[in-house]
């Protein structure tokens, strides 16, 4: 029967043994061949993660990176028919994997890999450019509520590891991996269909967060002021990098 | 039967964007999988755009697993016809073949044991896709690495399906080489026996043996140069069916652009011979 015939396969790709699945083979000497696909679909993920997990991949090593990849595999099987957005929670998996212990700022690695990827195929939402704003009343700019582009990503890490995360996304070999005990703050952002990221201080990370979540530019900028920057360079530096999104005008409370 | 030309195309690969799109587009059609394009947005996107504008798109689906227990997936099939609308392909295709069950996805072409009820099945998620997309797939015969308990031939399995659904085929001649080697087949037979008149696509690929049990088993890896007994196979089929759109596959292990365009040379070089001895026949 069919039914049985889909769900034996699945078993024996899954590791869960060949038995069920000899009776639909015309000849069970043949069963040694399912080796192909049981491999295929194991390498089909650990591959996709290898694409989307670069650093780690890096960091870690190829030898290391394969089993800690199908373990996730394992544990959470594509649930999608396209795999480039696969691995969502891979930091997670690779906090907990045993042999990783020794390399405790690799989920956080992780996580820049995954804001990348996130980043790279994020929606193509417009961008406040900064003539949109010359072009405003000045009375009306802090009653904005830009937003941020789709694309952008708000990451507070609990290891400073954006430089060596971002060397060992080059082809270079990143020997200095200078990877710091504190916290450290990263926008991830596509601009002009390339991704960016910066490590930036609190004040911008709070800054930021306030526009993403709507609030007034007015008002995101009183608070800055009160933590002790000025925002307004950091604002129009955010304008020429396409941070903000063009689409919410100002809405008044 | 489609709207790409008979002429030769290539797999289109992120590593080539920059060349491909300065190629002279005479004749040069491209292919994608589709599911590498259903993200919100992106550089991919924008690419596919301008690849668009200048060459015959063909969406070669891997996902939508006709093949399954499962009907297509609904929002799978929204995120094709987004596709559909935004690139205007000129032919779309899937396999006879299934790729996941009960919402577990293995992202490989699965077999499907040729038994009545899974043509029925196969059948009534064919006529779902076309239905849904409002118009006509081509599908791919798949590379078989062991054979199946079975009521009726591969062949048989695919002049069904096309009875029944009114969808055309996509020849794969490397499939056919590498599974008609695996089950000890003929693969002479298999392309005398199969349904020329609809044939809308041919594909050419490389395979390997595999790396446990050598010679014995060809793997469809589309990873090697496509040897001589598949280019052989292609010039069998086109004296067959006359002139039709060709493919040159190619997945990882990815060459220079060069050396691709030199194998689509090759194969409009089979083409253009078809279009000479059908003119000959006609004539």
């Amino acid at each position: 029967m069919p039914a049985e015939f889909n769900q034996a396969f699945a078993g024996t790709l899954l590791g869960r043994g060949d038995q069920d699945l000899l009776e639909h083979l015309a000849n069970p000497a043949q069963a040694k061949r399912l080796n192909v696909y049981r491999n295929n679909v194991a390498r089909g993920a650990i591959e996709a993660l290898r694409a989307a997990y670069p650093a780690v991949n890096r960091i870690a090593g190829a030898n290391f990176f394969s089993p800690m990849a199908r373990q996730y595999w394992l544990d959470h099987p594509p649930t999608d028919a396209p795999l480039f957005l696969y691995g969502k929670g891979f930091d997670q998996h690779v906090a907990t994997y045993e042999p990783a212990r020794s390399l405790p700022y690799l989920p956080t690695i992780a996580r820049l890999d995954r804001a990348w990827l996130e980043a790279h195929h994020a929606a193509d939402t417009p961008a406040l450019n900064p003539s949109d704003v010359t072009g405003m009343d000045p009375e009306s700019l802090p009653e904005l509520r830009p937003g941020l582009t789709a694309s952008v990503q708000l990451l507070t890490l609990h290891h400073s590891a954006h430089a060596a995360w971002l060397a060992n996304r080059q082809e270079a070999a990143a020997e200095d991996m200078q990877i710091g005990e504190s916290a450290e703050h990263v926008l991830v952002w596509r601009h002009r269909g390339t991704v960016q990221s910066a490590s930036i201080p609190v004040q911008h990370f709070d800054f930021l967060t306030r526009i993403a979540r709507g609030d007034s530019l007015g008002s995101a900028m009183e608070d800055a002021n009160d933590g002790g920057i000025d925002p307004s360079q950091f604002f129009s530096h955010g304008l020429t990098s396409g941070l903000f999104a063009a689409n919410r005008q100002s809405e008044t409370l | 039967m489609t709207e790409l030309p008979d002429s030769a195309g290539l797999a289109l690969k992120p590593e080539h964007f920059r060349q491909a799109l300065e190629t002279p587009a005479e004749g040069m059609w491209l292919e994608v999988h589709p599911e590498n394009y259903m993200a919100p947005g992106g550089p991919r996107l924008s690419w596919l755009d301008a690849f668009a504008e200048k060459f015959p798109i063909s969406l070669h689906g891997v996902g939508m697993s006709l093949g399954g227990m499962d009907a297509p997936d609904p929002q799978h099939l929204d995120r094709w016809a987004q596709l559909i609308d935004r690139y205007k392909p000129a032919a779309i295709s899937e396999h006879l073949a299934w790729t996941s069950h009960q919402g577990t996805h293995f992202n490989d072409l699965l077999p499907v044991p040729a038994t009545r009820a899974a043509l029925s099945r196969f059948v009534e998620h064919v006529n779902i896709m076309q239905d849904r997309l409002g118009r006509q797939v081509l599908i791919e015969n798949p590379s078989i690495y062991v054979a199946l308990k079975s009521e009726m031939s591969e062949v048989e399995f695919l002049r069904e399906t096309v009875a029944r659904t009114g969808c055309g085929l996509l020849l794969d001649v490397n499939n056919v080489h590498v599974s008609c080697h695996n089950l000890g087949l003929d693969a002479i037979a298999y392309l005398d026996a199969f349904p020329h008149h609809a044939i809308g696509e041919i594909h050419i690929a490389g395979h390997e043996e595999d790396t446990a049990l050598g010679g014995e088993l060809l793997i469809d890896t589309h990873s090697a140069p496509i040897v001589e007994s598949v280019w052989s196979l292609l010039d069998y089929t086109l004296a067959l069916t006359g002139p039709r759109p060709v493919l040159i596959e190619r997945d990882t292990n990815i060459p220079t652009f060069e050396t691709l365009l030199t194998d689509h040379v090759r194969a409009q070089g089979y083409i253009d011979a078809a279009r000479v001895r059908e003119a000959a026949h006609a004539s």
